[in-house]
């Protein structure tokens, strides 16, 4: 443990020295356009982004908790969806600190897995994220919330269910948005609203539902989102040195909140 | 237990990046190899991102990625090879290729940058190999 700790004084002190000795050049403009999107690596975590709020006040977490779990779907694509944005909760409630919503999430998110005849996959973490909120050890939580979100998508990957993969990602972004974008409205300073700043992740979602099969994209609940995305993306791109404005961050939040009521709702 | 689906994560990543994919055990290798460093930042309180970039560096060129970065946080971006012999580095851009003042560590294979936007954005990181070899390599993400 000592060591460890040693080591990890020696090199920040090592990162300091060779800051200022570095001198990089910028990058040619085939090399910016050229750099890769990634989904597991370009797009920020509920856990960084509850975690960027958290430093600038105290947010009350616990007061974006739903009042009622999702209605089951039968629709797999629905479900993915409706998965996506429970694994958000779990981030909340974790954030929350909040042992039982932690619980009940992870039974709402075993349920799910297992209507997409992934339930083995998630067993083992399910018990894990239980033991988490007992012993209130929140950031294993998060990790744990993320190994699933992993986990699941590899098997979605290996099923050649890769579309699932795009829809609880895209679902557990648009909630974990949805819910940053409540504490926003509820608490605006120019100075939070320039933290959601996100350019290009509605972008490369819209993308990716745009190249869904046609089953898939002509979903009522996916059409809708589709065609709302646009409009969620212009708010997060826009300048830094310009957030939006009060009056623009209640609008982001009606539409955010319109499409988790749609995730939400019945199938029809 | 955490880490338990590292095969599985890093083989469905791989296939995602235009840097040329890496084999599973060379990925695992070099993952191992960046989580060790990256162990130094937990101590300080950072928490490790699941997800993982492998693949291979392109011949003399770098391999770019885009990372949404939040203004707030900290984050240290932490590189590996199985490459023994290399000197790796990691360097952060804005989204436009300017580098930003972050701060570096290296040490032969193993490599890591560290920054604390003052604006949330893209931004770039940037991996790449004192000879212009192609080598494998796994890159991981930490944030508090």
């Amino acid at each position: 443990m000592f060591r460890r700790v040693r080591l990890s004084a020696l090199l920040v002190l090592a990162a300091c020295v060779s800051a200022a000795a570095d001198a990089p050049q910028p990058l040619s403009e085939e090399e910016v356009r050229g750099a890769e999107f990634l989904e597991g690596l370009s797009i920020p975590t509920p856990g960084e982004i509850f975690a960027a709020f958290g430093k600038i006040g105290k947010p009350d977490w616990a007061a974006f908790f739903r009042k009622h779990p999702p209605t089951p779907h039968t629709s797999r694509p629905l479900i993915a969806l409706s998965l996506g944005t429970r694994i958000a909760d779990g981030f909340l409630a974790a954030e929350a600190q909040d042992r039982q919503q932690a619980k009940n999430v992870s039974t709402e998110i075993k349920l799910l897995a297992k209507s997409l005849g992934l339930e083995q996959e998630f067993m083992v973490r399910s018990n894990s994220i239980a033991d988490f909120a007992d012993s209130r050890r929140w950031d294993s939580l998060d990790e744990e919330l993320e190994a699933v979100q992993a986990e699941l998508a590899a098997a979605m990957a290996g099923r050649n269910d890769a579309e699932l993969v795009t829809l609880m990602s895209l679902g557990c972004w648009l909630r974990t948005v949805d819910i940053a974008g409540a504490q926003l409205a509820a608490n605006y300073t120019p100075e939070a609203a320039g933290i959601l700043r996100q350019p290009a992740v509605a972008e490369f979602f819209a993308a990716r539902l745009d190249a869904l099969p046609a089953k898939i994209k002509t979903l009522p609940v996916v059409a809708e989102i589709q065609r709302r995305l646009p409009a969620l993306g212009a708010t997060l791109s826009l300048p830094a040195e310009s957030p939006p404005s009060a009056e623009a961050v209640n609008g982001m939040h009606a539409l955010l909140a319109g499409m988790i009521s749609l995730i939400a709702a019945p199938e029809k | 237990m955490i880490r338990t689906s590292l095969i599985a994560s890093l083989l469905a990543l791989a296939g995602t990046s235009f840097a040329g994919p890496a084999s599973g055990d060379a990925a695992v290798t070099c993952r191992r190899a960046a989580l060790d460093l990256a162990g130094a930042w937990a101590n300080d309180g950072f928490r490790l991102r699941e997800n993982s970039w492998a693949g291979t560096l392109p011949a003399g060129k770098p391999a770019l990625a885009r990372v949404n970065l939040l203004a707030g946080n900290r984050y240290w971006f932490t590189a590996a090879t199985n490459a023994a012999s290399t000197t790796l580095a990691v360097q952060i851009y804005t989204g436009r290729g300017e580098p930003v003042a972050a701060g570096t560590h290296r040490d032969g294979p193993v490599a890591a940058a560290g920054f604390a936007p003052a604006a949330s954005g893209t931004y770039i990181v940037a991996i790449s190999e004192s000879r212009g070899t192609p080598v494998p390599f796994c890159l991981v993400h930490s944030y508090k």
